[in-house]
């Protein structure tokens, strides 16, 4: 279809959240990682309190939160050529009354990148610049399937 | 994978005790002074001090009961004989027996020809006598083993054992292990536990053989030193090398936690020298707003990755890190302090080659990040970063990079504009033997980078295989300006170009590190679609598509490499799909519309079914596009892996990567797994590259395990899980 909209699709409308997630506790393992603190400021955007205390309130857990570089590929010469840095997060979202409104699930991202021994200076640097954008990402990956539901 | 202590037993006869278990006897209660109950159909009391019991006599004192045929009880000296279908049951112990006498008073009883089984683990077997006090229990001439009763896979014979209860372990003298009915092992003394409680002790041994090293035998000892610490030691055996210690420590408090991991081997017969390695990681908190970490790497030499280590992966390593942090962050700051240096460990670059590439330690760096909203629309912030530069082969340099930004973002559920300007200056004093190229001492650079950032989110409700889908449509345009500077004399330390992909459409610089800054008028269009299930919020597709357009030439380059004059990047297309539960295909391709050829091209696909089975293949091909190689295709190469249980005892596995660029095998391995009730047994083998001149090596990796033999707490499998992705869930 050519027109976006002959084919259904309509801009994005503004959702309120229902009254049994106005308050929602982040609970990640660690909660000093950076992933409580982006989850956080990201619901705060949304419009959601961020509570401290667990009764009643919904929790959004985040049972595993782990980002890991791995060789992706290897040459020849039995040196690592690329790497991949793969964030998973397992998380559910359950309501101020324990209802579970996402649930438990795998949220995987990945980013790969060249790695060349004799050129490998600015390596460090660019494992750090995509290790950035994944803790960004992530959070919005995890908004976005809370929104899908919500919708 | 650790094995809980339910998966363990999983292939058992389910309650598996003797018929004479009572289940309803107390677990605890003071014998000495509890009353002592005599049941029986027949009571002889003709003699005052023995009396005679007959027909389901019962002794019942706490949480013991002994039963018999026939009891005389001696009711002065407090003793009793019984025989005939003998039965004793107390909190931890079930024994069966042709005869038994005891003292009830001592709490003495011995047993003879005693069937035995504990109730706080699977331990079970038979023994000639069996002698009980309180808590602990002295066998003679014992066959203990975990299998069910009559179905012993293992047993371990002994002259003698003694069961403490209290302590939760077992020891055995003068004991030989037996597969089947076949001897392995004489052990003049050994422990085991009797309970699920952890402690210290041997752990599973590993027995493996490559043309290499030799036979490799590892044997490790695991020490439980306290709840919050505690340490593995590994002897490791390598037949034509030596031996080599191995150490791990651990150690968690509440607020700090780390590991430290050791080898060594002294005088190595291979090399002659002594090889080894250390690795220390720790994270620590400092209050609430920091914390601190630590990662220590070191080894002995170039090639111990490649002699000791146990999959390619590892082998492979060629840039070890290591540094130290402090960390903190606020509500609208973070920062860091860190000392950092890297090992460059490839032993096909000759020495001098290799120092002058390695990258510049960082003594120290210095990070600083702000960013305050002012208002909903405009907030405003500042990166900077403060580095000394040092090197063993090149001179160094003090590096300050500063960008204060302002933005005005405009976020909405239907979309969002965000125009950002910032100013990005960066200054250098580098160190006095920097040669004519670099005339000035203190070089600088100051250039403002504008951006424009902006998209829209349209959706509509579908079906997809008949269930309700969320599709989104979500066309994003960035626009990057950034004046040319000349930057011919600024030297690089941590500068390189990143790889292209998605990522790379939205960001404003093409280079990693200060020491260039992109020169650019170039606007990129992408587009992204997903279908997101409206239950469950899954994303079960997504499919992105985006180009960077320029227009005028890319003149900022590393040195050595041209300007580039293009009208376009490549195009960029990832499709990531998650059928359903099973299956999961990602597409990556990256088509260089210049010269009409792929730059990246990548298939993943994975299926899992009933629950463990797992299928991988993957395929990758990439040419190199920045820096000085571009052109060549740098990778080109599958990996299948397979995981197939047969059925719940069996499972096959195998991996197989293969370079097609090479037309070689990277690394090949096969194997089966077998589980049963008390034993499992995996053999595996290898042929994979074993070093950077490209020779194969092979080897084969034997594992048993006696199920509840050896201590609790460790991982198996490792090389598995490693070479085959989704061995464990």
């Amino acid at each position: 279809c050519l027109l976006l909209s002959a084919c259904g699709f309509k801009l994005r409308q503004e959702i309120a959240l229902p009254s049994s997630l106005s308050a929602i506790k982040v609970s990640v393992a660690d909660p000093y990682s950076p992933l409580q603190r982006n989850l956080e400021v990201a619901l705060r955007r949304s419009g959601a309190t961020v509570a401290e205390g667990t009764d009643g309130v919904a929790v959004l857990r985040v049972f595993r939160n782990s980002l890991q570089r791995l060789p992706l590929s290897v040459g020849d010469t039995g040196r690592v050529q690329e790497y991949v840095l793969r964030y998973v997060v397992t998380f559910e979202l359950v309501d101020a009354s324990g209802l579970v409104v996402v649930p438990r699930q795998d949220v995987q991202l990945e980013r790969d990148y060249s790695f060349d021994t004799i050129q490998a200076q600015g390596t460090p640097g660019e494992e750090e610049v995509m290790r950035a954008e994944l803790e960004r990402e992530i959070v919005q990956a995890i908004l976005r399937r809370v929104d899908a539901v919500l919708r | 994978t650790e094995r809980s202590e339910d998966d363990m037993w999983v292939l058992c006869r389910e309650n598996a005790l003797f018929d004479f278990y009572r289940p309803d006897l107390p677990r605890d209660g003071d014998r000495e002074s509890a009353q002592t109950e005599l049941a029986a159909e027949r009571f002889d009391v003709r003699e005052r001090t023995r009396y005679l019991l007959e027909g389901g006599v019962e002794i019942r004192r706490a949480d013991q009961r002994i039963a018999a045929d026939r009891l005389s009880y001696d009711t002065q000296a407090e003793t009793y004989d019984a025989e005939g279908n003998v039965q004793y049951q107390d909190r931890g112990l079930l024994l069966g027996a042709e005869r038994a006498q005891g003292e009830l008073a001592q709490d003495r009883n011995i047993l003879r020809t005693v069937d035995y089984q504990l109730l706080s683990s699977r331990g079970n077997g038979s023994a000639a006598t069996a002698l009980t006090q309180g808590q602990t229990s002295d066998l003679t001439d014992v066959i203990y083993t975990t299998c069910d009763p009559g179905h012993h896979s293992w047993e371990l014979r002994a002259r003698q054992v003694e069961l403490d209860q209290m302590a939760g372990v077992g020891t055995a003298k003068h004991a030989t292990l037996r597969l089947g009915r076949v001897p392995i092992l004489y052990l003049p003394y050994a422990s085991f536990p009797i309970d699920d409680r952890r402690r210290s002790g041997f752990l599973f041994p590993s027995v493996g053989s490559s043309q290499d090293s030799g036979i490799d035998v590892s044997v490790p000892y695991y020490l439980n030193l306290a709840p919050n610490y505690d340490a593995t030691l590994t002897p490791r055996i390598l037949g034509r090398r030596g031996v080599m210690l191995g150490g791990e420590f651990r150690y968690l408090t509440d607020t700090q936690r780390g590991e430290i991991y050791g080898t060594y081997l002294p005088d190595d017969d291979i090399t002659g020298e002594d090889r080894g390695s250390f690795t220390l990681h720790h994270d620590g908190r400092l209050g609430d707003q920091w914390t601190v970490n630590a990662n220590i790497n070191h080894i002995s030499d170039d090639r111990y990755f490649e002699d000791f280590g146990d999959s390619l992966a590892a082998a492979s390593t060629t840039l070890l890190e290591s540094s130290a942090a402090l960390n903190g962050r606020g509500v609208y700051w973070n920062a860091s302090l860190a000392v950092q240096e890297w090992d460059l460990t490839d032993p096909s670059i000759p020495a001098p080659q290799r120092d002058a590439a390695e990258p510049f330690r960082r003594l120290p760096r210095a990070l600083f990040n702000y960013e305050r909203p002012l208002l909903d629309w405009l907030s405003v912030g500042m990166h900077s970063e403060g580095v000394v530069f040092d090197h063993s082969d090149k001179p160094g340099a003090t590096r300050v990079d500063v960008m204060p930004y302002l933005r005005l973002p405009y976020e909405r559920a239907s979309g969002f504009v965000r125009p950002e300007i910032a100013y990005r200056y960066t200054k250098y004093e580098l160190d006095g033997d920097y040669d004519a190229a670099f005339p000035t001492g203190s070089p600088d650079r100051g250039v403002p980078i504008y951006s424009l950032d902006a998209g829209l989110f349209y959706e509509r409700g579908t079906q997809w295989f008949d269930r309700p889908m969320l599709q989104t449509l979500e066309p994003r345009l960035y626009y990057l300006y950034v004046p040319y500077r000349d930057q011919s004399d600024l030297p690089t330390f941590d500068t390189q170009e990143l790889s292209f992909g998605f990522a790379q459409l939205f960001r404003p610089n093409r280079f990693t590190g200060a020491d260039r800054q992109t020169d650019a008028n170039q606007l990129t269009a992408a587009v992204t679609t997903r279908f997101l299930d409206e239950a469950t919020g899954r994303e079960r597709l997504a499919a992105s598509l985006g180009q960077i357009r320029y227009f005028e030439p890319q003149r900022v380059q590393l040195p050595g490499v041209p300007v580039m004059d293009r009208a376009g990047s490549a195009y960029v297309a990832d499709l990531d799909i998650t059928l359903d539960d099973r299956w999961r295909v990602g597409v990556s391709q990256q088509w260089d519309p210049d010269d009409e050829l792929s730059d990246l091209s990548a298939l993943r696909a994975q299926y899992r079914w009933s629950d463990a089975g797992v299928a991988n293949f993957a395929y990758r091909f990439r040419r190199n596009t920045g820096g000085l190689n571009a052109g060549n295709v740098s990778v080109e190469q599958v990996d299948a892996s397979v995981l197939v249980p047969l059925n719940e005892r069996w499972r096959l596995v195998a991996r197989w990567n293969y370079s097609l660029l090479d037309n070689s095998t990277l690394e090949a391995v096969g194997g089966v797994e077998w589980d049963n009730c008390c034993l499992a047994m995996r053999v595996l083998g290898r042929h994979y590259l074993k070093n950077a001149e490209g020779e194969k090596n092979n080897g084969i990796y034997i594992e048993v395990e006696f199920k509840g033999l050896a201590t609790l707490g460790r991982k198996s499998g490792e090389l598995l899980e490693r070479a085959i992705l989704g061995y464990s869930r």
